[in-house]
């Protein structure tokens, strides 16, 4: 690279719903707990965002039996939206977060409607940033991804939240809806000011030994590289039916993954699974972002996206 | 129990050495220009080169200066991998983690201790033996065949069982365990182990700490994989353990 590479400096920052990202690598929600756990491994403040562990109004457990399970270049998990309750997220894990550096996004969860719209009034009063709806969980029984599946379901909630909600609103769906485009619109029509996708795929395995499912819940959440393609995919399609920011995730890894989201019309990106192997994926990721640009002389992330009438 | 410094760093290094202890068993040697670790605590190892997609919690077997050693087991996919690198292969670690064995019951003027060691789970009590008062301990350690690991402790006494009775007695170690004597408990290995040897720790109101085992993804307290369900609700093995008072713990199905 000579001086003259060296000059140009491209800018990383992002905007979603009206907040500004210093970068568009965002630590997923499940992944990065509250912001504090990866102190001492990465510097956490070089980070564009961090998306909290699923919120609920009140505290969950999560789920008993097992949790986690490898596979060929992923991981199934089960959790549960194990959490403390908004309150309790409130008065505890907020400030910490807060004083970290990156934006903060508080996902939301809920069993119901009401959850939801009660919920989203207690984040409307305290310094977060952005409320990601997290209507794509799989492994609770009751809401999470009961929501995000049909167009109708989904606009209901978005609507009820929106309602009450005077903050940015991202919506995080599921690849698991049979119509993902169909319910992407319907959380825009109601009033999402951004969409990010995609949540873990529904998956299974069976322990061969005892002749049981794996999972007490029967099916989990599959995430890591071996989802990636399909999600970019998915990212693809609904990029090119909304107008609005989409937030693109699913198995990255690398700042070659994450540069396809970005042609594919994402405006930011999430890292999840990639971080429990390698806590310094993000930071790498977000480096390796700047030096394609700077190489390839791009002076905004808007700037990598494929215009679609070329193709 | 001694909470863990936030001293940790991720750091990628060649293998130093790597040799069979026994069957199956090996120890893996870094030199790691990292914080030092405390017993009980534990890294997340990952070769560089790797088929599986995380890391594996494997304990720390000794730590002095930059010598940082491991004790693995080969049991599945993720640790054969470990058993079969070589000097210079590159592998990826995070740690110290987690939190390490508590000291109250160590002091001096109280009655000795036991460590109970069942496999693999001899390790973390390995480094804790060497950094107590030679002579102040027993150690009871039991294999499923040949035993390992237990030539320089210092102990006042080594019990050793394996099924077969090879260098020592036959049956398992709690068998030949009364807790009465001691001043304090650490358990680490197979958590039937762990959970008989709580009961008898219980039944005589001798303080018992033991190191649990999870599968974990993170093993820094994020992704809330590894629960250890307990009386005070759920913890995670990461980083409110891997070491927890026995009474608390509610053994059985996570």
């Amino acid at each position: 690279m000579g001086t003259h590479d060296r000059e140009f400096t491209p800018d990383l920052s992002v905007r979603i719903g009206g907040v500004l990202l210093k970068n568009p690598v965002i630590a997923a929600s499940g992944t990065f707990g509250y912001g504090r756990e990866y102190g001492g491994l990465i510097d956490v403040s070089a980070l564009g965002g961090i998306c909290t562990k699923g919120l609920t109004l009140r505290g969950r457990e999560g789920n008993r039996g097992v949790r986690l399970y490898e596979t060929p270049s992923g991981l199934m998990n089960s959790i549960g939206l194990e959490n403390p309750g908004i309150p309790s997220f409130i008065e505890k894990e907020l400030p910490p977060l807060r004083g970290l550096g990156p934006a903060v996004i508080a996902n939301l969860s809920g069993e119901s409607e009401e959850d939801y719209e009660r919920g989203a009034e207690l984040l409307q009063g305290v310094s977060v940033d952005l409320v990601e709806l997290n209507i794509s969980c799989p492994n609770v029984k009751a809401g999470g991804m009961a929501f995000g599946l049909y167009p109708r379901d989904a606009s209901e909630v978005v609507r009820r939240v929106r309602r009450v909600l005077q903050k940015p609103l991202m919506v995080k769906l599921s690849p698991n809806a049979p119509q993902l485009v169909d319910v992407a619109r319907a959380c825009v029509d109601q009033g999402a000011d951004a969409l990010s996708l995609v949540n873990t795929f529904t998956a299974m395995a069976i322990d061969i030994q005892k002749r049981k499912p794996v999972f007490d819940n029967l099916s989990a959440g599959l995430s890591g590289p071996a989802i990636r393609p399909i999600a970019l995919r998915m990212v693809w399609e609904v990029c090119g039916a909304v107008r609005v920011p989409v937030v693109g995730l699913g198995g990255i890894a690398s700042a070659q993954d994450a540069l396809e989201f970005f042609m594919a019309g994402a405006t930011a990106i999430q890292v999840g699974s990639a971080t429990f192997p390698r806590p310094s994926a993000m930071v790498e990721i977000i480096d390796g972002i700047g030096s394609f640009m700077r190489e390839n002389r791009i002076p905004t992330i808007r700037e990598l996206w494929i215009p679609r009438e070329e193709l | 129990m001694e909470q863990g410094s936030e001293q940790r760093r991720f750091i990628t290094l060649p293998l130093k050495t790597i040799q069979p202890w026994e069957r199956d068993i090996f120890e893996l040697q870094f030199s790691w220009p990292g914080p030092l670790s405390e017993a009980g605590q534990f890294f997340m190892l990952r070769p560089q080169r790797s088929s599986v997609f995380l890391g594996r919690p494997i304990s720390v077997l000794d730590h002095r200066g930059e010598t940082l050693r491991f004790l693995v087991a080969r049991r599945g996919r993720g640790t054969a991998e470990l058993t079969e690198l070589r000097a210079g292969d590159s592998v990826e670690l995070s740690g110290p983690l987690g939190n390490s064995w508590p000291r109250e019951v160590q002091k001096e003027d109280r009655e000795p201790v036991a460590l109970i060691g069942g496999g693999i789970g001899i390790a973390p009590l390995l480094f804790l033996a060497r950094t107590l008062k030679p002579k102040t301990f027993d150690f009871y350690a039991g294999f499923r065949s040949q035993p390992y690991g237990m030539d320089g402790v210092d102990a006042s006494r080594v019990v050793i069982a394996s099924e077969k009775g090879l260098g020592g007695s036959r049956g398992t170690i709690a068998q030949f365990f009364d807790p009465r004597p001691y001043g304090g408990v650490y358990a680490c290995g197979p958590e039937a182990l762990l959970k008989v040897v709580a009961e008898l720790c219980h039944r005589s109101s001798v303080p018992c700490y033991v190191s649990m085992e999870r599968r974990m993804a993170c093993g820094v307290g994020a992704c809330l994989g590894c629960t250890v369900r307990t009386m005070g609700g759920n913890r995670r093995c990461c980083v409110d353990g891997p070491i927890f008072s026995a009474q608390e713990v509610l053994f059985g199905n996570p």
